[in-house]
């Protein structure tokens, strides 16, 4: 009997994974949605780096309009996580040689398009062959526009409500004249409204209100119903104009030095992932996120198909803790700005206060030209706030931003040279500094690596950059080297590395004095079927904190000490069949530093059933067990749909949730979660206004979808 | 179905079981074993009173590869209490099986109560004649190690094991069952 097994396990094992199981493209499209996407990429987020609501957006709409291989430019494919913009102009230019690609498993024979790649790519991509229409030439190089009457009778669109409210209040609900609370309820709000017309023509509105924010019609304080109102209406592709977007937008240029509002990718599981960037440019927002956007009027042109111009500005409002005017300094008696606050949470009186304390007004542009294998531009902008900005008289905050005006520039370029991508971009602060990143990528059929090096004076000041970074936001203060390969050993397997070391020449908030670090990780994945994968990571990062270590007299001063944060993590994923999905997860840290040392664990199993085509169950239970918050484990949790969370569990305790999804009729979409986690040996649970009472935290969430027109 | 009792006159547990479990196939040619087992918990103590409280277990084997099978198992997914916040053993397993020859099975597992560090247990079953299993295992967070032999004829299928732990000594244990 054993011999046969043997055979036959040899046999399966030597099949292509992909072709193996289903070679009907559209039946594989259903089993793989976009959590299984945005999971490695946000898997390890912290919850103050980045904004990852608008990774799911982003990702949801993409897979709610597969790209069309046969058709898409390069620039639209590289938006898709698994594809690199060298892989995207690899396809465009095998279709140009060899013709259209009659189904999807056709792509494999694009160099660097692994089975892998293609099942995480699959979901928004689609093979239609070119119809009459599309293949029609068209002879101006500009796309032409639509007409008015073809984008009225093409709409499309959708209507989304959502309420969550957590069932275990903290103290800021209470009902108590003593001390501060929480202005109003504990419900969260949210409604989109879009309607667009084949990606070119969009209009959408976001309306949110988070827990504890009031809802109430006060023009005095800027607020109209919902706390945060974000919205644009914007156009794409009409001949020369290639984008144009009134109101809400973000933009994003070369690597993200000097401009990078929206998205970006920092360290995650995906080793080589989309490090080496490539800016979308000027894009419409509309979302929940209340800090990383532009206010205003912005366009890019295309002056001819390979040179295109943009320019925006911009007015908006941030939220701004003020310091005592100095009569010294300014005569009006205006009073500085000394943090901004990036929460977007309005429920105290103190929050309330700084709401819209501060306008930026800003001015910018940028030129950006492809020629063949060559990319490259510049842009400028000018940002102005209506008072002066004083940082507080902290050694940590010497060298961050001061004054009412900035003006920054920077100048990018990539080239190319399958199989090699050069890129970088270097900036001048408004300080007068020039920092920037440089970088380079090797994609060959089994082997990715990249060599990525970044270097941002302490006085590199990036108001709204948004580069590749250890701490991945602040452009500034920081030098490092990263170095990541990424091996396809076999078929079934991959070994993907990446290390990092990183170095802070001036004092960061909490730590005293210039610190360094250094960040590795092993990933193992082995993939024996299409429908079964594994993993393992293993991480090891050493950085300095601070702490007060005692002198030679005995005396404490502000020093640094190293803490390192060991983990090994084992991931399963298992596609029973269309209907059902298994995943196991076993995690454990360890934390040390010279003075202390704790352990975290996580264990869970998530099933993902799917009872009829209309109805759709996921449930996890976890198990988790930590000493303390510094041994805290992360785990990404699917959420309602545009929501996003990935909670960090410390203490010892248990979790679970259900998130149902019900769609009655194709266009109307109900879900439904609820959530739980019980700790164990806690009366209490949090700090200040958020302390709760009991061992629980419950919440529920509801959400209506509508979409139309399709 | 199944019943236990623990203890004397002065304090007495009681439980009571009903389990049930199928397989399914969702249109495929693969088999998934699901089950649910709810479990009564009673005690009493003299002078103290009584209390009781329902438990709802839950469990999963699925073969992931030929000879290879994956199982997952929860207890207490409900959270009973006998007394308010004080929720009996909540635990999760996730192990594999694994058919290394026609007549020896290795089973491993994690297993994790939430008030407890995680134990890794790991096993081995020779089956010298297809009627007659012989099993050993060791189990890690304390140390234990187990023994055991079973008897399988038809639907009929007893087991006999102890477990060896450096303070407890010998635990022994029994068991008797009947498949259809």
């Amino acid at each position: 009997m054993r011999p046969v097994y043997c055979v036959l396990s040899l046999v399966l094992f030597c099949a292509p994974p992909i072709y193996a199981q289903d070679p009907e493209p559209s039946v594989l499209r259903d089993t793989v949605d976009v959590d299984s996407s945005v999971e490695p990429v946000v898997d390890d987020l912290e919850a103050d780096t980045g904004d990852p609501t608008q990774i799911a957006e982003t990702l949801t709409e993409l897979a709610a309009r597969p790209l069309n291989v046969n058709t898409a430019t390069a620039e639209d494919l590289a938006r898709i996580p698994a594809i690199s913009p060298l892989l995207a102009r690899r396809i465009v230019r095998h279709r140009e040689v060899e013709g259209s690609f009659v189904t999807l498993d056709a792509l494999h024979a694009v160099t660097g398009m692994t089975a892998r790649r293609l099942l995480r790519a699959r979901p928004y991509l689609q093979a239609p062959l070119r119809s009459a229409e599309a293949g029609e030439s068209n002879a101006s190089p500009y796309p032409p526009a639509p007409s008015l009457s073809t984008v009225v009778s093409n709409l499309d669109g959708a209507v989304m409500q959502r309420v969550e409210r957590r069932l275990d209040l903290g103290r800021g609900y209470s009902e108590d004249s003593t001390r501060t609370t929480f202005a109003g309820s504990p419900v969260r709000l949210t409604t989109r409204i879009k309607v667009q017309h084949d990606r070119r023509v969009r209009a959408a509105v976001t309306l949110d209100k988070d827990p504890g924010e009031v809802f109430t019609w006060d023009p005095a304080q800027r607020t109209y119903g919902f706390d945060h109102v974000s919205g644009s209406f914007a156009l794409r592709d009409f001949g020369r104009l290639q984008s144009l977007v009134i109101g809400d937008f973000t933009a994003a240029f070369g690597q993200g030095v000097a401009l990078w509002r929206g998205i970006a990718f920092g360290k995650s599981r995906a080793v080589v992932g989309s490090l080496s960037r490539n800016g979308p440019g000027l894009v419409p927002f509309a979302s929940t996120e209340e800090n990383r956007f532009f206010r205003g009027l912005a366009a890019t042109v295309r002056v001819t198909p390979s040179l295109s111009i943009s320019a925006f500005g911009s007015r908006r409002t941030l939220d701004a803790t003020l310091g005592t005017a100095d009569p010294e300094a300014s005569a009006s008696g205006v009073r500085p700005a000394v943090t901004i606050a990036r929460s977007g949470l309005h429920r105290t009186p103190s929050e309330i206060q700084r709401k819209d304390a501060l306008h930026e007004t800003v001015w910018g542009g940028a030129v950006r030209g492809t020629w063949d294998a060559f990319r490259a531009g510049g842009t400028l902008y000018r940002s102005r706030f209506d008072r002066p900005i004083q940082p507080r008289d902290a050694p940590y905050a010497r060298f961050d931003f001061a004054g009412d005006a900035a003006v920054m520039a920077s100048l990018f370029a990539t080239a190319y040279l399958d199989p090699f991508t050069v890129f970088g971009e270097v900036g001048r602060a408004p300080t007068g500094r020039y920092g920037g990143i440089a970088g380079a990528t090797l994609e060959t059929a089994r082997t990715d690596a990249v060599l990525l090096g970044r270097m941002y004076p302490r006085a590199f000041v990036s108001l709204h950059g948004y580069a590749f970074g250890e701490r991945n936001g602040a452009t500034q203060n920081e030098q490092g080297l990263y170095l990541g390969v990424q091996q396809q050993v076999a078929e079934t397997w991959s070994v993907a590395a990446y290390v990092d070391q990183y170095r802070f020449p001036w004092l960061r908030f909490g730590v005293p004095r210039p610190s360094a670090g250094l960040d590795a990780r092993l990933v193992v994945e082995h993939t024996p079927r299409p429908w079964v994968e594994q993993y393992l990571q293993l991480r090891s990062e050493t950085r300095d904190i601070g702490a007060d270590l005692p002198d030679s007299g005995g005396r404490r001063l502000a020093g640094l000490h190293p803490e390192t944060r060991r983990s090994v993590r084992w991931h399963g994923s298992f596609a029973f069949s269309r209907r059902l999905t298994l995943a196991t997860r076993l995690e454990a840290t360890h934390v040390s530093t010279p003075t202390a040392a704790s352990t975290g664990l996580l264990l869970y199993q998530d099933v993902r059933y799917t009872p009829a085509s209309r109805l759709q169950l996921d449930t996890r239970i976890a198990l988790f067990d930590t000493d303390d918050f510094a041994a805290r484990v992360f785990a990404y949790e699917p959420d309602l749909l545009y929501a996003f969370s990935v909670p960090a569990f410390f203490g010892q305790g248990q979790r679970w949730y259900l998130r149902a999804r019900y769609r009655p009729h194709a266009a109307l979409t109900l879900e439904a979660k609820y959530g739980g986690t019980r700790f164990d040996n806690v009366t209490t649970i949090g700090s200040g206004l958020n302390e709760t009472p009991g061992n629980r935290l419950r919440e529920v969430g509801l959400q209506v979808r509508w979409q139309f027109g399709r | 179905m199944g019943a236990g009792t623990f203890g004397t006159d002065a304090y007495r547990e009681v439980h009571l079981n009903a389990g049930y479990a199928r397989a399914f196939s969702f249109r495929t040619s693969r088999r998934l074993h699901a089950g649910v087992n709810l479990r009564y918990y009673h005690t009493r103590v003299d002078g103290y009173g009584q209390a009781g409280a329902l438990g709802v277990h839950l469990g999963l084997l699925v073969e992931v590869l030929p000879g290879l099978d994956f199982g997952a198992h929860a207890t207490n997914v409900n959270q009973p209490a006998l007394v308010e916040d004080d929720s009996l053993p909540r635990t999760l397993a996730v192990g594999l099986s694994y058919e290394a020859e026609r007549r020896v099975r290795i089973v491993a597992d994690v297993f994790k109560d939430v008030a407890f560090p995680l134990s890794m247990r790991g096993g081995l079953e020779v089956r010298p004649v297809e009627v007659f299993q012989v099993r050993a295992g060791v189990a890690s967070n304390p140390t234990r190690f187990t023994a055991g032999a079973g008897v399988s004829v038809g639907a009929l299928q007893a087991d006999l094991a102890a477990e060896q732990h450096q303070e407890l000594g010998w635990s022994p244990a029994a068991s008797f069952g009947v498949q259809w």
